[in-house]
């Protein structure tokens, strides 16, 4: 069962604290030179949360927040837990480049079939599944449903060169 | 009530001819296939279907239509459960117990307990319309600009108090979702607000990346990192994944899923309130009416019924005031009009006397539809419930790559997969610093309703309406019960489970 402890301040809740209470004050001043009507709403909702904010930080610094553990992992539980993280941060930005370069259609299926190939090291399983996706994201939503998909950086300079 | 009971028999029967008949389950498969992808939804099928069921009969169109929408936001329980993806943000409550319960193998027990609850909300809701009408149509009357934002404000604050470890982090949370729904161009001030000169942010931030950003990312790679499947072992998972299970749950808390049908469908019939409002509004009778509520958050089947319940009651009481007043209660309804207007009927107080049959044949629909695809889901769900157990080395890319299609369905730009990975990030930091991510969400969804809502108050009435209305008395004094109620809650909680030391962030 999950735990719940006292968290010293300046943890990582404490901190997202912090960043609502700025994300709130950002409001209030980028909002000062709209129309009256436009902000009355969200300078209300801002002026609340950064009150909220500013309570759970003084609380944070003076008791510390009662934090449930829940969510995160156990001691020990994963191993290079920081490398990791930063290891798939980065095959998630390369899906998203990928997308923006070469597109949708190719992205996905080449993503999938390197990140399958090379984590689970089942190369078939990784062909079927970068079909599978390509079929899913081509055939079905682009050919039958005629969906279209943000075209990529690559196809937009093959249009405007007069390749495609 | 003779005309009515007439009109209810008559529509049923229209169902059963073949053609109909066979346009309904077209649309009930069609309407599967939308729920179940992350990032298709109801809305997105009613526009696809929309040239095609032009074409034809006023009979058969709605089938049609209807029996698609109807399915959509029970087949979207299918990610929430067992990959912990809400495709819609109807399915963010059935995700915070549904998901859990999957993680302890009892997914199968999670979705069919959804699947019943779905069938008796909208069968309650049918028979409750029918015997109702009259009665009803006086309460939806009732219901102005004020009412709106007084019942949408106590979803909210039932969202935001009862999800997570404190109520403030809850509250703030819920401001913080308010204030990005305030992003793009405002109607009433005719004013781009925080769009930064960004031309992607003009038209508002897209809720589908952000709910998917949100919720199933940080799942995915919580998955990834621990190297194991969604559930533990086959044994539980087989042992405690049945049918069965599910209907003797519902059937345990008959009672519970009831008063959730009775909440959705009112709910529905109030226009604009729609399906994510109605769910919070149960889950949060649920957990109040609970004699013991700890369990709810961790894998508690009762928040899988009462918010399935109520949701599938909300679309047949979702007919009404678009049909009966021509309002329609939803986007959805709004193209579920624009088809009703094309093929001769004309929605509007005269159609609960002229078009009665066809008026309850949109009411049966939806029960029926709900009734096929619960038994077609429990068929197919010993299959589905084994993605439980594929090794998250597979699984966990193949979810990444359907996330990232459904958030590019928001609005076909790049912008959407952007908002996705920021949103990602911003729901995997919330997730291990224990800040509730349910409130970011509904507030997204709600702003707008609010703001919207306010505003018109502001104009036509004066603050003595807070205590002249007695509807709006009601809720007010709801909205402060519950909060308090909520924060008594936590604290008895925190004080039974509080580990004395002082432990380092992970």
């Amino acid at each position: 069962m999950a735990i719940v402890r006292r968290e010293t301040p300046r943890s990582g809740t404490w901190w997202v604290g912090i960043a609502v209470g700025v994300l709130s004050a950002l409001v209030l001043y980028v909002g000062r030179d709209y129309r009256p009507k436009a902000v009355q709403f969200p300078n209300a909702i801002a002026i609340t949360t950064l009150i909220l904010a500013v309570v759970h930080t003084i609380i944070g610094v003076l008791r510390g927040l009662v934090v449930d553990t829940e969510g995160g992992f156990e001691q020990g539980e994963v191993a290079n837990l920081g490398r990791r993280r930063a290891v798939y941060a980065l095959w998630g930005l390369g899906a998203v480049l990928g997308i923006w370069i070469v597109g949708v259609h190719t992205a996905l299926p080449v993503f999938l079939f390197l990140v399958i190939g090379f984590e689970a090291r089942n190369w078939i399983m990784a062909t079927c599944l970068a079909i599978a996706i390509w079929a899913f994201t081509y055939v079905l939503l682009s050919q039958v449903l005629h969906i279209l998909l943000p075209a990529s950086l690559l196809t937009r300079w093959l249009i405007a060169n007069g390749y495609y | 009530m003779i005309d009515v009971l007439q009109g209810a028999a008559s529509g049923l029967g229209n169902l059963f001819i073949w053609q109909t008949f066979l346009f309904m389950m077209a649309g009930i498969l069609i309407g599967m296939f939308f729920g179940l992808v992350p990032g298709l939804n109801g809305l997105i099928g009613m526009a696809l279907l929309l040239p095609l069921a032009i074409t034809m009969s006023p009979e058969n169109a709605v089938a049609f239509l209807l029996g698609m929408y109807a399915v959509t936001t029970q087949t979207d329980a299918i990610p929430a459960v067992l990959i912990g993806v809400p495709g819609t943000s109807a399915a963010q409550a059935t995700y915070l117990d549904g998901y859990p319960m999957a993680r302890r193998g009892e997914a199968g027990r999670a979705l069919s307990a959804s699947y019943f609850a779905s069938v008796v909300g909208t069968l309650i809701a049918a028979v409750g319309i029918i015997l109702f009408l009259p009665l009803l149509k006086n309460i939806v009357d009732s219901f102005a600009a004020p009412e709106n934002f007084a019942i949408s404000l106590f979803g909210l604050v039932l969202a935001a108090s009862l999800v997570g470890t404190s109520v403030l982090r809850g509250l703030m949370v819920a401001g913080m979702g308010l204030l990005l729904a305030t992003v793009g161009y405002a109607d009433h001030a005719r004013e781009d607000r925080f769009t930064l000169d960004i031309i992607y942010l003009q038209s508002g931030i897209p809720v589908i990346p952000i709910a998917l950003g949100l919720f199933a990312l940080p799942e995915v790679l919580d998955l990834l990192l621990k190297r194991t499947s969604i559930a533990g072992s086959t044994d539980t998972l087989l042992r405690k994944g049945g049918a069965a299970a599910g209907l003797a749950d519902v059937l345990k808390h008959r009672w519970l899923a009831v008063r959730t049908a009775v909440i959705g469908c009112v709910s529905g019939m109030i226009p604009g309130l729609g399906g994510a409002v109605a769910e919070w509004l149960c889950y949060g009778h649920a957990v109040q009416s609970a004699k013991d509520s700890s369990q709810f958050g961790k894998g508690d089947v009762r928040g899988v019924i009462a918010p399935e319940c109520g949701v599938a009651a909300q679309k047949p009481g979702a007919l009404i005031p678009t049909l009966a007043m021509g309002i329609p209660g939803n986007a959805s309804m709004a193209v579920m009009m624009g088809a009703l207007f094309i093929v001769g009927i004309r929605p509007g107080p005269t159609m609960l006397n002229e078009n009665l049959p066809l008026t309850f044949q949109m009411i049966w629909t939806v029960v029926l539809a709900n009734l096929i695809v619960a038994v077609l889901c429990l068929w197919v769900q010993r299959y589905l419930i084994r993605i439980c157990l594929v090794r998250a080395e597979i699984v966990a890319p193949t979810i990444v790559c359907f996330m990232l299609t459904g958030a590019m369905l928001a609005t076909y730009s790049m912008g959407d997969v952007v908002l996705f990975a920021v949103f990602g990030i911003v729901g995997y930091v919330f997730k291990h610093t224990d800040w509730p991510r349910v409130p970011l969400i509904l507030a997204f969804v709600l702003g707008p309703l609010l703001e919207n809502n306010l505003w018109i108050t502001s104009l036509r009435y004066d603050v003595s309406i807070m205590w002249e209305r007695p509807i709006l008395i009601f809720v007010e004094i709801m909205t402060v019960l519950v909060l308090a109620n909520s924060v008594r809650m936590r604290l008895r909680t925190r004080k039974d489970r509080l580990q004395p030391i002082t432990a380092p962030d992970e």
